[in-house]
């Protein structure tokens, strides 16, 4: 007992790595498999990035195809399609992310606020239900949605007296549809992580808000708000990561020749090249190239989140 | 609050415990592979005439593209070739729709199954896996265990021409169909409207076309009051959009082919920059702004067209025979589509199936039996087995009226229910570029009316006019080949979203030079050169 509050007493205490893993063999062997699984699942893989520099055949393996520099690279930078994907790529992320970030914040505010437990969890169970349609079925519930012959949003447009748009063959309205869909499927779902925050606020803060007077506003202002503004930030900054990192089976399910303008972005790019038309190494440097992108989106994100908030990863 | 952690808590464990399986799945998958194939078939254990071919039993693997009708295993042709040969396949399939992905996968990863059945094997695919080893040439193979195939490639040299790669070397087994002409599937005319309308002589020019569907919009030949008809639908086959119905309107402007073919005078031609392919946008645009052409046509499925097409609204579609969307019996008032010309040319140009399909057999480098796998295939370009592959074992769905003179007749399909439906259940052999040879006596007595009127139709309207093979088989050199497949994976994304942007009026044609000067920049021309290159070659060996 005595050995045990010692050690919990001073947890800054510095031993060498080894006698510390003797000692705690126990919590280690609970850490291995997750270990285990990012070295090989992650790690492992990422040997394979070599092949980004050089002319990849199957069989002579990673090691043995030659090397060809940065010749992938420059194709791709130098493609007829670099910009309009880049462009895609990123206007569909910030889009996204203008529009999908806040909502769960809201939503949540809202739910915190509602009395009623069976109405509460109704709305919530609704909100968050989408998130478990798979994305395949998804996608053929807003093609057939959409189907200007048939679709139920069509029609109910047409009922209020409007013209509707050509939303899946247009190529303005391709980013809408896409961002709209992704609301509707992970808004509540996204509203879950900040409920779990809300759920920590110290309730003595909001009586003595109470007592002096503060209005329901004012209080999810000055008291919830500050309490997820880690929250916030840190899925900010996970959420910058990803940016180049779209969906891409959703994308290349609802692309078509119509509004291909507006929706090649790198990952269906990377699809294309790699598994329709079998160009690994190619295929490999452009997904590198997305991935090195994000990194230093994280990187910067990171960065400026430590300078003014004091909430950071790392 | 709490139960909302619980449950996160929860699903987190739950979505742990399917990433564990889901990795133990895979290994587990890998040690499956590594362990068969160890079916030892060396040459002395193949009997080089005569069946069972192997003395023992030998377990191999096979990767083919599914329909998802019948587990292969439970096919009878297969379970017949199993008790004949005495080898026992795996299968390893993947479906139809995805199967060009999983191909990649395959050559990607390594770990490759010992035969390739149906794999549709482009002859660029099997010059650089060929020429990597991972496919075994199949030319020393054919002489000694395949004497059914070599009579065919005797035969015919031109066939051996067309799949041997430049290396000299067979990579891959074809699909050998020289009864059907078809290059792709026709068009059909729904026959009500015809009648409807008391149209008695098909449509035979461009603009006759044009007044047909124009009067199909607007008289109501289905006769239900309101303006509901769509005279022309399609819908995208593998991302491919509107390619069923422009095999066959690109040769009213002097058009073979969608990408490459070669005119009368041996000169190769790439479509995209073709004047002709532009009057074909124009008239396309032109269906397209007065709503002939279906608004739907780049975005529906095949399901949603068959609806359109069963709610009696379609004029003119693509499909195998005109009842697998019109619904209902086949039935011969439905007529197939007659090639129509423009002013611009004098008739139209037909595309004619070029009779045979690369790429429909191979033999990896894994596979410890290639002489009994070999074997194997021969039996299916055999009479008997061609009939066993194409029509299921005797007794089934057919059976010999008089077994002398190979004449057979039709059984009733057990169960009652569609012929080609039930033989989808029993044989491999359906909807997928599987090998083949087709020979007259398979089909000797079994042709109905219906069938009889199909050959007809498309004797008259397509072979009798002049239809003929747009661009050989043939195989480009390594060098080339990365050059075009460098080139085209850009240049058909641009090609194929200038042709819907032009026809549905997005992009004017006025800008059509614009176009041309993208599409020079990306290496149009170089497509044509690199194909006259091969061509010229192809024509002297």
């Amino acid at each position: 007992m005595i050995k045990a509050s010692r050690i919990a007493s001073r947890p800054l205490d510095r031993k060498p790595f080894g006698r510390q893993l003797l000692r705690n063999w126990q919590l280690y062997v609970f850490l291995a498999p997750a270990i285990a699984y990012f070295l090989v699942f992650y790690y492992w893989p990422m040997y394979g990035i070599q092949i980004a520099f050089k002319n990849y055949v199957p069989s002579k393996g990673f090691l043995g195809s030659p090397w060809v520099g940065f010749d992938h690279f420059e194709r791709f930078f130098h493609s007829y399609y670099f910009w309009d994907l880049l462009w895609n790529t990123l206007s569909i992320s910030f889009y996204a992310l203008a529009v999908g970030f806040p909502l769960p914040i809201i939503l949540a505010l809202a739910f915190n606020e509602v009395r009623n437990g069976a109405f509460k969890k109704t709305v919530q169970t609704v909100t968050y239900a989408p998130h478990f349609i798979s994305m395949v079925v998804m996608c053929g519930m807003i093609i057939t949605f959409l189907s200007p012959s048939s679709g139920m949003i069509v029609r109910i447009i047409e009922l209020l007296g409007m013209e509707p748009a050509a939303f899946l063959t247009d190529p303005r309205w391709f980013k809408t549809v896409y961002v709209l869909s992704e609301v509707w499927q992970s808004t509540g779902w996204g509203a879950i992580i900040y409920l779990a925050a809300l759920s920590g606020v110290d309730p003595q803060l909001h009586e003595a808000a109470i007592v002096d007077g503060a209005s329901r506003f004012k209080r999810m202002w000055h008291i919830n708000l500050p309490a997820i503004a880690p929250t916030i930030v840190i899925l900010l900054i996970l959420n910058m990561g990803n940016i180049l990192g779209v969906g891409y089976e959703k994308i290349l399910l609802l692309q078509n020749p119509l509004n291909l303008e507006s929706s090649d972005v790198i990952s269906t790019f990377v699809y294309r090249s790699a598994l329709i038309n079998g160009q690994y190494s190619f295929s490999t440097a452009v997904g590198l190239f997305n991935s090195v992108v994000n990194a230093f989106m994280l990187v910067m994100v990171n960065l400026i989140a430590k300078r003014t908030s004091n909430n950071s990863l790392w | 609050m709490n139960k909302t952690k619980k449950g996160g808590a929860l699903l987190l464990s739950a979505a742990m415990a399917v990433a564990l399986l889901s990795g133990c799945g895979s290994t587990g998958n890998n040690d499956a592979k590594g362990t068969n194939g160890s079916g030892s078939g060396t040459a002395d254990k193949v009997a080089k005439e005569g069946f069972p071919i192997v003395k023992e039993p030998v377990t191999l693997t096979l990767t083919a593209p599914d329909v998802g009708i019948q587990n292969w295993d439970n096919m009878l042709v297969l379970q017949e070739m199993e008790k004949l040969t005495g080898i026992h396949l795996k299968f390893q399939n993947a479906p139809k729709e995805s199967f060009e992905t999983k191909k990649n996968l395959i050559f990607a990863s390594g770990n490759y199954p010992d035969i390739f059945y149906a794999a549709g094997l482009t002859t660029a695919e099997q010059m650089n896996y060929g020429g990597q080893g991972i496919l075994v040439p199949l030319e020393g193979l054919i002489d000694n265990y395949a004497p059914n195939f070599k009579k065919i490639l005797d035969d015919n040299p031109d066939i051996r021409k067309s799949i041997t790669a430049p290396d000299g070397h067979i990579y891959a087994l074809p699909v050998i169909e020289n009864n059907q002409p078809w290059y792709r599937n026709p068009m059909w005319y729904n026959g009500d409207f015809l009648k409807a309308l008391h149209i008695t002589k098909l449509p035979e020019t461009t603009e006759e076309l044009y007044t047909y569907l124009k009067r199909v919009k607007e008289e109501d030949p289905n006769g239900n009051g309101k303006k509901d008809e769509i005279p022309l639908s399609s819908s995208p086959s593998n991302g491919n959009s509107l390619r069923d119905i422009r095999t066959w309107l690109l040769g009213a402007f002097g058009i073979y082919e969608e990408e490459i073919y070669v005119d009368d005078n041996d000169k190769v031609h790439y479509t995209p920059m073709e004047e002709g392919y532009k009057d074909y946008l124009t008239f396309m645009n032109r269906l397209w702004n007065e709503d002939l052409l279906d608004h739907e046509s780049f975005s529906q499925t095949a399901e949603q067209k068959k609806a359109k097409a069963q709610n009696k609204q379609v004029a003119l579609f693509s499909d195998w025979n005109a009842y697998m969307t019109k619904g209902g019996e086949p039935s011969m008032d439905d007529p197939m589509f007659l090639p129509v010309k423009s002013d611009k040319v004098d008739k139209p140009a037909i595309a004619k199936n070029k009779g045979i399909t690369p790429g429909a057999f191979a033999i990896s480098k894994t596979n410890l039996a290639p002489e009994a796998s070999m074997f194997w295939v021969d039996y299916i370009y055999s009479p008997e087995g061609a009939v066993l592959f194409n029509k299921g074992p005797e007794g089934v769905l057919w059976k010999y009226s008089d077994k002398a003179t190979l004449t057979k007749e039709y059984l009733p399909v057990p169960g009652g229910g569609d012929r080609e439906e039930y033989r989808a259940t029993i044989t491999p052999n359906y909807g997928i570029p599987a090998p083949t040879v087709s020979l007259p006596e398979t089909q000797k007595g079994l042709l109905g009316e219906f069938d009889e009127w199909v050959a007809n139709e498309t004797q008259t309207k397509l072979t009798d006019n002049g239809a003929r093979i747009p661009f050989p088989t043939l195989f480009l050199t390594p060098e080339e080949q990365t050059e075009v497949t460098t080139m085209s994976a850009d240049l058909n994304t641009f090609v194929r979203q200038m042709e819907a942007k032009f026809i549905t009026g997005n992009e004017p044609l006025a800008n059509w030079d614009k176009y041309l000067g993208t599409v020079k920049k990306m290496g149009g021309d170089r497509m044509a050169e690199i194909y006259q290159t091969a061509y010229d070659r192809w024509k002297k060996s």
